[in-house]
């Protein structure tokens, strides 16, 4: 009798817990993008904005507003980085957008002290104009030589194009006796399936204006994983600024980045001192007039869905908390129809960004 | 079986004893200093046994318990390097060389650096520039662009390191480091120094200025062109002036890493500061290496009872008013006359001694000395027996009167406290070994005068002792010997006087003046006055402005 009565007391947990679980598949219900969440709780998350980054309280086309919002939604925790005083101690994650002069060698060491002790830091980089009189996070100096002696990562000088000749798209080939163009803004889906922020991910991202990233993560014991990579059409092209000016370009091997998969968004992670960067190499990728454009103009929906999340992500997994999947409404009628992503999966040049010189008379 | 428990008992306590001592010393083993061999930063090398190398500096690290090596910076910095050390780069650090020391002394490191100034020769990194703004911040020092010009500096002078000597005083902070400096009034040589600025109370970290002068710091880059130069004058507004601070320490209390900066390459480099005296290991610049072995010290964070003791073949006495630290050295001379009076002024006994600079002499009194003392010498400068000076010293001034002008002794000093301590270059008192007569009075105007109480032939013996300092005349020009052997002082403007010393190549004379052609000036040690051949000299001024003695 007691034996049976133990029998009965141990099955009732066993069918009330755990028997309904079997056979049931994990789902993760997608959160609308507009609901407040907890998710970043008390992270403090820092903006540097002393040279020319992206601004979090610029709501205009080059501004971050958007994506402070969101995490502001998660109640994360925003402050500016004040470089004057000492670097703060509460830094959960730093966020770099793509700042348009280089940073000063003071400002160079406290954040690579930061970064190497553990840090986490989300690094978006523009492309190289080598016309440019202040060309700034060029390969081999400052915060990139840094990283690229120690971590064996760093962005080319370059900006990723492709000739519209060489694309399989009618519309995109030039009509016969006029200069062939370069496209530089291309919407891509070769996202790494494993990693944490792209694995998620339905569908293909948008760059704007994008060099290409360098690493080796060989024989290290850190290991990069890259998460957006280009199909082999792509270049990187080191002259693109004499192109603008004169529209002329070649393709030089041995000077371009050569034609190939270029990497343009990688994650790094150093498992020894907990070091974790998310480097992409778009600015445009995060800012209101790129990656985080909506339509209707001002509103919840987002004309690149899957830039948003990746960024969301990213922020996530520097910070080391769950990953939200948000649900987002449909774009409604923009003035702006050329800007909505095209349909097709897979590189399909769209109007550049950026200003594409026309043939000259 | 009680004794076996005995034994048993000491053996593991001796075994306890090896094992804390070799624990102790693998801990002393351990600690690492690098030195900074980045090439394209033009720096002093540790590799480099020369003139200019920091093989000296390397060995007093050394010789404090450390192991030493170098890096190139293109790699990060160990994680087990206690102490960095980078000396006169000649370029500005890259953000990653920075970014590499930053990361050391965030994890709790320590950092030496000596920068000369912006324009002389190199250009180290300038006021506003990354170490400027790091370490301003974090703790306290920052860097600025000016070049100490002493009133005699010429365009010639400044251009030249070797010809822009000054010595820096050591500034009355309260600081293991410099203490002894202090006590024991020992300058520091420099070769072109720039300034710096300590500030106490910093955000982030406490500095404390070790080094000053007083005069003014020439911050326009346009005196070093050879064509038409801006003159050397100081601009309000620009330059600064008044005490400037030429070496400094700063310890972040956030993370508890500690920096020493200095205004100047040189004082650490084989040759200049560091250089021994030609022949020997007693150094040349005592103040130079004192300073460099408790700066390694400090920055190695050993304890102070664990700290190098001063150089030995030295006179360490303080002229405090103290006899403390008076061990066996000097001649006692005891008032031989029955004298009960117990007012401050009746002498009971002297001692006294002479090294090769200095009188040094300890006065008891039979009631605590008097704040207004004056003491009074009758000396035999040239040592043919008879009296040809006396020599007044009190806590104002010290002088003695030669015709009608009293003559200042600016590097004479006196301390009055438990006993009056005195100190008196022997090119003033002679080195006879004897003080013919030393009477004491006040300096007070008193309406009933007190006699003064005499002693006569107070014995002052020579010891085998170098001062500290071997000169501590201010405010005027200076040159070094740089012949290759000795070269001799001269009675008078030619070859034709006789000669009264010679000195040793390395060896720095104040200048006084100099003859009408400008072939021999005029030059005062601690121990000879007399003339030397200027093309034996190198002046940190030109001959021409020397004013001519007749």
């Amino acid at each position: 009798m007691r034996l049976r009565l133990m029998f009965v007391l141990m099955a009732i947990p066993l069918v009330t817990f755990i028997l309904p679980t079997f056979g049931q598949e994990e789902t993760r219900e997608a959160s609308p993008i507009s609901q407040d969440l907890d998710t970043l709780q008390g992270a403090n998350i820092y903006f540097t904005e002393a040279n020319g980054e992206s601004s979090r309280f610029d709501q205009f086309d080059p501004g971050l507003s958007r994506l402070a919002g969101l995490l502001r939604r998660q109640n994360a925790n925003l402050f500016t980085l004040e470089w004057r005083t000492r670097f703060p101690t509460d830094a959960d994650l730093i966020v770099v957008a793509g700042p348009i002069t280089d940073f000063t060698p003071d400002q160079t060491a406290r954040l690579w002290a930061y970064t190497i002790n553990g840090g986490r830091l989300l690094l978006l980089a523009n492309p190289i104009f080598e016309t440019q009189s202040r060309q700034s996070w060029l390969s081999n100096s400052g915060f990139f030589l840094l990283m690229w002696n120690d971590l064996s990562l760093r962005g080319r000088n370059d900006i990723v194009v492709t000739e519209a000749s060489q694309l399989a798209d009618e519309e995109a080939t030039q009509e016969a006796g006029q200069p062939d163009r370069l496209i530089t803004r291309f919407t891509l889906d070769n996202l790494d399936p494993e990693h944490p922020i792209t694995s998620g991910l339905d569908g293909a991202v948008d760059v704007f204006s994008v060099r290409s990233i360098e690493f080796d993560s060989s024989l290290r014991d850190y290991n990069v994983v890259p998460l957006i990579t280009t199909d082999s059409l792509v270049y990187g092209e080191v002259l693109y600024g004499t192109y603008i000016d004169a529209n002329t370009f070649e393709y030089n091997i041995g000077t371009d980045t050569s034609r190939g998969s270029l990497v343009l968004a990688v994650a790094l992670n150093d498992p020894r001192s907990n070091t974790r960067i998310v480097l992409i190499g778009d600015r445009e990728f995060a800012t209101n007039g790129g990656g985080f454009n909506t339509s209707p103009a001002g509103s919840a929906s987002f004309l690149y869905p899957n830039n948003v999340q990746f960024i969301m992500n990213s922020v996530a997994w520097l910070l080391d908390t769950e990953i939200t999947e948000y649900s987002f409404p449909t774009p409604g009628p923009s003035p702006t129809a050329s800007l909505t992503p095209s349909p097709t999966p897979t590189f399909t040049p769209t109007p550049s960004i950026i200003a594409t010189p026309t043939p000259s008379s | 079986m009680f004794m076996r428990l005995v034994w048993k008992f000491l053996i593991c306590l001796s075994l306890l004893a090896i094992f804390v001592v070799v624990g102790n010393v693998q801990t002393q083993g351990s600690l690492r200093v690098v030195f900074i061999e980045a090439r394209d930063l033009q720096m002093a090398s540790v590799t480099d046994n020369g003139p200019d190398g920091l093989t000296r500096l390397a060995a007093i690290f050394q010789q404090q318990g450390a192991s030493t090596g170098f890096i190139r910076l293109d790699d990060p910095i160990p994680e087990d390097a206690q102490v960095v050390v980078l000396i006169r780069p000649l370029r500005p650090l890259s953000p990653l060389y920075l970014a590499r020391l930053w990361v050391h002394l965030e994890h709790g490191g320590s950092l030496l650096l000596a920068l000369d100034p912006v324009g002389q020769g190199g250009n180290p990194d300038n006021q506003n520039g990354g170490v400027d703004r790091l370490f301003g911040y974090e703790y306290g020092i920052r860097l600025l662009n000016g070049l100490i010009v002493e009133p005699w500096f010429t365009h010639e002078s400044v251009r030249d390191v070797r010809r822009s000597t000054i010595y820096a005083q050591p500034n009355q902070v309260d600081h293991p480091v410099i203490q002894p400096l202090v006590d024991f009034d020992v300058p520091v040589m420099m070769w072109g120094a720039r300034n710096l600025r300590a500030e106490f109370f910093a955000p982030y970290g406490t500095a404390f200025g070790l080094l000053y002068i007083d005069g003014y710091a020439e911050s326009n880059p346009q005196i070093y062109r050879t064509e038409d130069p801006a003159p050397l004058t100081p601009n309000i507004g620009s330059d600064d002036q008044g005490r400037l601070i030429l070496g400094a320490l700063a310890e972040n209390t956030v993370n508890q890493s500690r920096i020493a900066v200095f205004g100047d390459g040189e004082i650490f480099q084989n040759d200049y500061g560091l250089a021994p005296i030609p022949g020997t290991q007693i150094p040349l610049h005592a103040g130079n290496t004192v300073l460099a072995q408790r700066v390694a010290s400090w920055l190695l964070d050993l304890p102070v009872e664990d700290w190098q003791p001063l150089p030995s073949s030295f006179t360490w006495i303080a002229i405090d008013g103290t006899a403390s630290d008076w061990t066996t050295q000097g001649a006692l001379t005891i008032d031989p006359t029955d004298d009960t009076s117990i007012l401050p002024q009746n002498i009971q006994q002297v001692r006294g001694f002479h090294n090769q600079d200095y009188v040094y002499l300890q006065i008891e009194t039979a009631a605590a000395p008097d704040h207004f003392a004056r003491l009074l010498f009758d000396v035999d400068s040239d040592v043919n027996g008879a009296v040809d000076r006396t020599l007044s010293i009190d806590a104002v001034q010290t002088a003695f009167t030669e015709g009608d002008q009293p003559t200042l002794v600016s590097d004479a000093r006196i301390g009055i406290n438990q006993v009056i301590e005195v100190r008196l270059p022997l090119r003033v008192t002679g080195t006879g070994g004897t003080i013919p007569r030393l009477c004491l009075t006040t300096a007070r105007e008193l309406a009933f005068p007190i006699e003064p109480d005499c002693i006569e032939n107070v014995s002052v013996p020579l010891v085998d002792q170098q001062d500290p300092a071997e000169m501590r005349i201010a405010d005027m020009a200076l040159a070094t010997v740089i012949a290759n052997s000795a070269v001799n002082i001269r009675s008078g403007a030619g070859t034709d006087f006789s000669v009264v010393a010679s000195i040793q190549n390395g060896e720095v004379v104040a200048v006084v003046g100099r003859n009408a052609v400008g072939d021999w000036v005029q030059i005062q040690t601690t121990r000879y006055e007399g003339w030397m051949n200027s093309p034996l000299l190198q002046l940190n001024t030109s001959v021409e402005r020397l004013p001519v003695v007749p």
